[in-house]
């Protein structure tokens, strides 16, 4: 029963609730008091970034030290790279720390980004001006040049000659590669460049079937060889997600392109946007096929595409892949089964996007930027740092099982080599063959130039035009490669808001700064 | 309000002050609160007219004019994501009206106190966990794998739909989310308000031979349209802003569905994620921000000419 509490209590002045009120006082309280210290720490942090940066960029390398390690005072540096902590990290790094702080008197706080998460941590990061050294920068993730264009990164130029061996350690086409407005802002994590693309199998499904893979010439080959595969084994995925062509390039090779934008290099004419070129739409019609014959995932349309849960229940049949020499080796590491990887493509030419698809850059706010150098120099050229990360630890993550081989321990340590520097200083993994990097390197040094390398347009005119255009293409893509809708609605629908998002101005713009740069050229 | 001015209101303010001094050190606390973290940061406003780069800071970076609203205002996606988020947020107030005082009503009818608090317990659970939760829950039901649903529908003998591809149902979807995960804490307000109304009213009100229906529509609910009116106002006030969580989150940001799902907050962060333009952001933001401001004062101004003591200010 209610009962009413006091009789005067009118209901204009009654007060509903107090004790919460009081509660939520108190709670407040409590939260402000933690609010307060958290204010005050990012404060400081805000006034110390711009200092650093100031010192740094005005004593520049002049004071770089060419001394003895021994004499610098040691320091830490604080690293940021894409990916989940592996396991037995800390013991791990505690080794690397102790070869770091022995040959360059620094430790390094390696920290972990998820990957999903990696894109909006750093430009949090970065925006609110937090101190740190290092961090991982990509054309695909991490946009390498739009944050050296807006100046997160410092550029590298000057204290690269402080750091000779760096220098040397990677041909001159990289480092001319990875210029953004004429500085070099990032230090490329030498790899393959213009490998082939292709897809890997699950091998002992491949034997299962007596699957041919010499009779794929292109994707579209492999629809009558994933109805096979599907009519025998209803429970596996096929493919993870569509890819209408392999990469979204063409089998031909790639076109040289600006901002997606297709560049014919004879004409020096800007042509189509690359998601709605002709030639995508023939992929997104067989994209369409797969979807209807159940090639994909079901839940292909909210599926994550870093997502490895497929590999771990070993039921992915197929997956699209760069055809690096020793792709199978790495590949079988990193799903926990043997792959036969086929090349599709011929080697692509190296394009921008290719030679700023990994890099690490040093931060503007980074307080001691010609250490960071000393240790980009260090993971670069000294095989036990390196070897050391990626691998881990002898004897508790791998065997030494000759000269320069060894043999990885399943489910111990392990982190994408192609984060950490110079991929041609791994040891050979298991059956790897001994000419894995003389191949790459062969392949890289026979790989044409992208002829657009030199060319970096200036954004600023177009920059809400652009974003539009990301926006459409961002919607329209993942439905077009799955093959979700009809493609020739969906490709009216993409077409119209490529229209409206100002495609046409874009085009127009890019044009004449290609002009313009092709009259500098010769 | 109805304060006059008198000779001496610094001494007389003064004396309040002290009468009132451990409420307004209550107060305190979130006062404090409220102005670092919803007034300090509001200088940054500026970044919204400046082309930012990262080294020349939001003091140095310089000054565009309106150039960053204009992606926003003529992006061939601004009718759609502008009626979405309109249309939701209007539903979503009436919604938000409606049902939680129908069932402050309900719950003010309820005699046994243990049923009460079992009705407003299981009723206020849901308000505690997020929409990632609270996505993958409906997930569980809709999912074209396993999903609850198509799983109930093949045993009906119905053909399973997609409801990650299919945009029309999520019309619905979505304001049945919205109210499930909302109601209980709508309700609670409400229902708190009815606990000072006075029982006398309904004695003398039965006496005089009321019925129920009566006592309900001219007793209690009188007594929440204070509160109703102040909520309201507040919700037009955020009638621009979709609540990222429900609607990025809750269709797992399915480019099929953004017919219906696809609002101003999502529209933003699809289009900026990638290149990171924390300006242009800022503009949309700033944007939502006066038109809420605006609102509110127009909403505010029409319940003061209808019934100035109910007007917020």
């Amino acid at each position: 029963m209610r009962t009413s509490k006091s009789k005067t209590s009118k209901p204009r002045t009654s007060k509903p609730g107090t004790s919460k009120q009081t509660m939520g006082a108190i709670l407040a309280g409590t939260m402000l008091g933690a609010a307060l210290l958290a204010g005050c720490q990012n404060k400081n942090d805000g006034a110390s970034a711009p200092s650093s940066s100031d010192s740094a960029s005005g004593s520049a390398a002049a004071t770089a030290s060419a001394g003895s390690a021994a004499d610098l005072p040691e320091v830490e540096l604080v690293w940021y790279l894409r990916g989940s902590k592996p396991k037995n990290a800390d013991s791990v790094i505690a080794r690397a720390n102790e070869i770091t702080r022995e040959k360059i008197h620094a430790t390094v706080d390696y920290r972990f980004v998820e990957p999903g998460d990696y894109d909006q941590k750093m430009q949090l990061i970065m925006g609110a001006g937090e101190p740190f050294d290092l961090v991982w920068t990509s054309s695909w993730s991490n946009n390498y040049v739009a944050n050296a264009t807006k100046g997160a990164y410092l550029a590298l130029d000057d204290y690269l000659d402080a750091v000779p061996k760096l220098k040397e350690s990677m041909p001159d086409k990289i480092w001319n590669g990875v210029k953004v407005n004429g500085s070099i802002y990032g230090v490329n994590n030498y790899q393959i460049l213009g490998g082939p693309h292709g897809m890997s199998f699950r091998k002992d499904i491949v034997e299962k079937y007596n699957i041919d893979l010499d009779s794929i010439k292109s994707v579209k080959d492999l629809t009558p060889i994933f109805e096979q595969v599907k009519a025998g084994e209803p429970d596996m995925v096929m493919v993870k997600y569509g890819v209408p062509a392999l990469l979204p390039y063409g089998e031909s090779g790639v076109p040289p392109k600006v901002e997606d934008f297709i560049v014919d290099t004879n004409t020096w004419q800007v042509g189509s946007y690359l998601y709605a070129d002709d030639s995508m739409v023939e992929g997104y019609k067989l994209m369409r096929e797969w979807y209807q014959k159940g090639f994909f995932p079901k839940n292909v349309a909210t599926a994550a595409e870093a997502d490895q849960s497929l590999e771990q229940a070993g039921k992915l049949f197929a997956q699209f892949e760069v055809a690096k020499p020793g792709a199978e080796e790495e590949l079988a590491l990193k799903y926990g089964y043997d792959v036969v990887v086929k090349p599709l493509t011929d080697p692509l030419f190296i394009t921008k996007a290719a030679l700023t698809s990994t890099l690490n850059a040093v931060s503007r706010t980074s307080a001691n930027p010609e250490r960071a150098l000393m240790f980009l120099e260090l993971i670069n050229t000294d095989k036990e740092l390196y070897n050391t990360l990626v691998f881990g630890l002898e004897g508790q993550d791998y065997t030494m099982t000759g000269d320069n081989r060894i043999e990885k321990i399943p489910d111990t340590y392990q982190f994408d080599a192609w984060e950490l520097g110079n991929q041609f200083n791994a040891y050979f993994n298991g059956t790897q063959p001994d000419s894995v990097w003389e191949d790459t390197k062969a392949i890289n040094d026979a790989a044409e130039v992208d002829p657009m390398l030199d060319f970096s347009a200036d954004l600023t005119p177009i920059q809400n035009e652009l974003t539009q255009i990301k926006a459409a293409q961002k919607e329209f893509y993942v439905i077009l490669k799955n093959g979700l809708a009809d493609p020739e609605e969906a490709m009216k629908n993409f077409e119209n808001k490529l229209a409206q998002s100002g495609e046409e101005k874009v085009r127009t713009e890019l044009q004449k700064q290609i002009d313009a740069w092709r009259s500098t050229v010769k | 309000m109805d304060r006059e001015k008198r000779p001496g209101s610094i001494a007389r303010f003064l004396k309040d002050l002290g009468g009132n001094l451990p409420l307004l050190l209550l107060t305190l606390p979130m006062a404090a609160y409220v102005f670092i973290f919803n007034y300090l940061p509001m200088g940054g406003i500026i970044i919204a007219f400046k082309n930012y780069r990262y080294d020349e800071g939001i003091l140095g970076s310089k000054w565009i004019g309106l150039e960053n609203f204009k992606f926003f205002f003529t992006s061939p996606d601004m009718w759609r994501i502008t009626r979405n988020t309109l249309g939701y947020n209007a539903l979503f107030i009436v919604l938000g009206l409606v049902i939680p005082v129908a069932f402050a009503l309900l719950f003010f009818g309820i005699r046994s106190k243990t049923a009460l608090k079992i009705h407003q317990t299981t009723m206020f659970f849901p308000h505690f966990l997020s929409w990632v939760v609270v996505a993958y829950m409906a997930y569980s039901f809709l999912n074209p794998q396993s999903g609850l649903l198509n799983v109930m529908l093949e045993k009906l003998g119905l053909v399973p739909v997609d409801w990650y591809i299919k945009a029309a149902p999520w019309a619905a979807i979505i304001p049945i989310a919205y109210v499930w995960k909302t109601v209980g804490m709508s309700t609670l307000m409400y229902y708190a308000a009815l606990m000072g109304v006075d029982h006398e009213y309904f004695e003398a009100a039965s006496l005089e031979g009321a019925n129920k229906w009566q006592m309900t529509t001219k007793i209690t609910l009188p007594f929440l349209y204070p509160l109703m009116i102040i909520l309201t106002v507040l919700a037009i006030g955020h009638i621009f802003y979709a609540d990222f969580g429900l609607f990025y989150q809750l269709p797992m940001n399915s480019s099929m569905l953004y017919a219906t799902t696809d609002v101003i907050d999502t529209y933003v962060i699809r289009a900026l994620r990638e290149n990171g333009n924390i300006a242009m952001a800022s503009a949309a933001d700033f944007y939502k921000g006066i038109v809420g401001f605006a609102l509110v004062l127009l909403t505010n101004a029409i319940v003061r000419k209808r019934s100035a003591e109910n007007a917020l200010f």
